[in-house]
């Protein structure tokens, strides 16, 4: 059992140092769907619920953005 | 979300932030009402499909300057601590493209024959010239529905397949070419989905739009009589909402049978000719409870509802004079039914129309319940000149099994 405690320990300081990310300094970076901390935003193209045009979210650099996901209801 | 909209507004002003909002609706025309009530200015995307794979909402997702994602789950009160924090570039690094990625040429109707694999249809569906996919033609509809069913049919397929061809069925339900049964198989195809992954609350949330009461976390779409109310107030003209509302997505009960309500039978001889020739088809579609937990009863109630199409073969049409469609459920011993209206609304400014006419009420049934039956009364006309008559029809609801 020891070996196996110390693998556990070591796999968990490991993850614990390697991603730091902007608001989780001690976990692992979250995720949401196709949304990963330190992840590019996918390249996925939308249409805007007026039918009238489409937004890449890949397109979104080059100013800060935030995306909320969420329903009317 | 007005939340996000009032706090964000000097930043975006500046030109240091961008919002853009996704809706995981089905309807985007209920979310562009929305946004027109509570003046929300950024643009919102349409994700019918759940493309973006979110589980769960509301969730706000911050973007660095170079589309770096740096938080999921942003809270409000961390917003400046974002936008005063600077970033190093991941050089290198791509976005992951992902399968539906382009509007191009989606507009175009399909060639006779065209075999699309499910990306593609997802496409054509969420760019069909208008996106409530109003424009697609029955053909083109079949073609992406069948896509999406081998998709969902296709070995190792995984669970959001079937929820995607669920969205595509609901679509199709809503466009004037609806073939019968669309809307009690997209209700099935998302219970599978969900039954594969009951964490996913997206999912969920599409059957619980149309589900009973009892399995509601709130009324989905109570807003939106005050939205329209409020917007008309301001001067302005609110948004069309296409599809009418069901009374399961609104909110309020009145109980079949309850305080000072007396039930009579409209037809208790049966002495009202029956519709054999067919100039109405009932379409009935049951929405179960969708949580596994909890009380018994609450798991055994359904959401039922009918959907009343005049025959446009043989040019029937509602005679709006003559009376209103009423609903008649056979007397369930020991069942409690919780409905909104069984007389349907008439259209007061023509004296003939074809509309498609829908009802739907909360049943909680005792478990050796299997069925529901009833009966629908109508007035309609044939043709231009034809007769006009009032008619009933009879009609049986296969119930979920009792778990």
């Amino acid at each position: 059992m020891k070996p196996l405690g110390l693998v556990v320990g070591v796999v968990f300081v490991v993850i614990a140092v390697a991603v730091p990310s902007w608001g989780q300094s001690d976990s692992a970076p979250k995720a949401t769907g196709v949304f990963r901390e330190g992840q590019r935003a996918p390249s996925l193209e939308l249409p805007t619920i007026d039918g009238r045009s489409t937004i890449n979210l890949a397109s979104l650099a080059g100013r800060k953005a935030i995306v909320l996901q969420f329903a009317s209801w | 979300m007005p939340v996000w909209h009032e706090r964000t507004k000097a930043a975006r002003e500046a030109g240091k932030l961008r919002l853009v909002g996704i809706t995981e609706e089905q309807h985007p025309d209920r979310c562009a009402l929305f946004a027109q009530w509570q003046r929300l200015d950024w643009p919102i995307l349409w994700d019918p499909f759940n493309l973006t794979e979110s589980p769960v909402v509301p969730v706000a997702i911050a973007l660095d300057e170079h589309g770096i994602v740096r938080s999921v789950g942003l809270t409000i009160d961390r917003l400046d601590e974002f936008l005063a924090a600077s970033y190093e570039d991941a050089p290198g690094s791509k976005p992951v493209a992902l399968g539906v990625r382009e509007a191009k040429g989606r507009s175009r109707e399909l060639e006779p024959g065209a075999v699309l694999d499910a990306d593609a249809a997802m496409s054509r569906l969420l760019w069909s010239g208008r996106t409530d996919a109003q424009s697609l033609s029955p053909r083109d509809f079949a073609t992406c529905v069948e896509a999406l069913a081998r998709a969902c049919s296709a070995e190792h397929a995984v669970p959001s397949a079937a929820f995607r061809l669920g969205v595509a069925l609901r679509l199709r339900h809503d466009s004037p070419a609806a073939p019968d049964q669309d809307f009690q198989a997209s209700i099935d195809r998302w219970g599978d989905a969900l039954r594969a992954d009951p964490t996913q609350y997206i999912w969920r949330r599409r059957i619980q739009q149309w589900g009973p009461r009892l399995d509601k976390p709130y009324p989905f779409y109570g807003w939106i009589e005050q939205a329209t109310r409020e917007v008309s107030e301001r001067g302005e003209t609110p948004l069309v909402v296409r599809v009418p509302l069901t009374s399961s997505e609104i909110a309020g009960r009145e109980a079949i049978g309850g305080a000072g309500t007396e039930r009579k039978h409209p037809d208790p001889e049966r002495k009202v000719p029956r519709d054999q020739a067919g100039l109405v088809t009932i379409e009935v579609a049951v929405a179960p409870h969708t949580e596994d937990r909890g009380d018994p009863a609450a798991r055994r109630s359904a959401q039922i509802h009918l959907a009343l199409r005049p025959s446009p073969a043989r040019d029937v049409h509602w005679s709006n004079d003559a009376g209103a469609c009423e609903v008649w459920i056979d007397d369930p011993k020991n069942w409690e039914l919780v409905r909104a209206d069984f007389s349907l609304p008439v259209p007061r400014d023509a004296e003939t129309s074809s509309e498609v006419r829908r009802v739907d009420f909360t049943i909680t049934a005792p478990p050796e319940a299997a069925k529901l039956s009833g009966t629908v009364f109508y007035f309609v006309c044939e043709g231009g000149s034809g007769a006009c008559r009032f008619l009933a029809q009879d009609f049986i609801v296969a119930l979920p099994a009792a778990r």
